[in-house]
């Protein structure tokens, strides 16, 4: 029987549906005997369940800083002086 | 100021994209500074690179598809760098995170909570942020890709010059020292900072 770090990256590849059949027997042949990858496979499962929202607007408070984006005005400005000047 | 062809106004670009491009960072270096650093660049980049605008795309989309390159680019240049120590440390890396048995190290706990409510509450991004900026930036930029831009795992391994093997140990030890991460900080204690 393989050990919990043998089949630890089965867990991903079955997270992602990217497991072939032979893996995916010796995966739940594993899974039959431990609770502990049963338990990290569920709750990868669910993390990428919350993942699958991370595209979305998720950051709406993140904003840049006054201070920041005068900075890049200015650094844009002088690209566009110098552009200008050549 | 200058307008170039096809409309382009940079002078406005810093108040009508800026946060917009800045989240965009954000959401795929998890820092603050290093999203701040990645506008700026691009914004220099669209600048010095104006004539290459076709105008087929909005202005928004140009500098976006700008600052994904400069993020990826980014990400190839540290996995060179990192490359040039040794491809093993990927495997060591994960083997740490088990016993001489082959049982995993990280203790494992009941989750409370719905994944789909903790997604839509900005605090858990903020957690999921901190948790992520401190992955090691060769399984970092695996996990990014990979959730944020969702790129297959061929599209990653082909970007990064990484083999099939490396791009799933990397994601896997990514997704392990997240769950541990957000177990503790969110999943189990929410609101205990990481």
């Amino acid at each position: 029987m393989k050990t919990c770090r043998e089949v630890a990256v089965l867990l991903s590849q079955d997270v992602d549906g990217d497991l072939n059949a032979v893996d995916r027997t010796i995966l739940q042949a594993h899974l039959a005997i431990c609770d502990s990858c049963r338990q990290i496979l569920h709750q990868l499962q669910q993390m990428e369940k919350a993942f699958g929202h991370m595209a979305s607007d998720n950051r709406a408070e993140a904003l840049l800083t006054e201070e920041a984006k005068s900075e890049m005005k200015k650094s844009l400005e002088r690209a566009m002086d110098d552009s200008e000047s050549e | 100021m200058t307008k170039t062809n096809h409309e382009l106004t940079p002078e406005s670009w810093v108040e009508q994209h800026g946060d917009y491009l800045y989240r965009f960072a954000l959401g795929r270096t998890h820092n603050p500074a290093d999203a701040e650093e990645a506008v700026q660049n691009t914004l220099l980049s669209a600048w010095q690179n104006r004539d290459s605008f076709a105008g087929t795309a909005t202005e928004r989309t140009w500098l976006i598809s700008i600052l994904k390159n400069k993020i990826h680019d980014r990400f190839r240049t540290q996995i060179k760098e990192q490359e040039k120590f040794d491809n093993s440390v990927d495997v060591e890396e994960l083997d740490a995170l088990f016993d001489e048995n082959g049982h995993g190290k990280i203790p494992s706990a009941a989750w409370t909570g719905d994944p789909n409510d903790a997604a839509e509450n900005s605090e858990f991004w903020v957690i999921f942020d901190e948790c992520a900026s401190k992955l090691p930036e060769r399984t970092a930029n695996v996990f990014t890709m990979k959730e944020v831009d969702q790129m297959t795992s061929k599209e990653i391994c082909k970007v990064l010059g990484i083999s099939p093997s490396n791009y799933w140990v990397r994601l896997h030890r990514a997704r392990l020292k997240l769950r541990e991460c957000l177990q503790f900080n969110w999943f189990q204690d929410k609101g205990v900072n990481p």
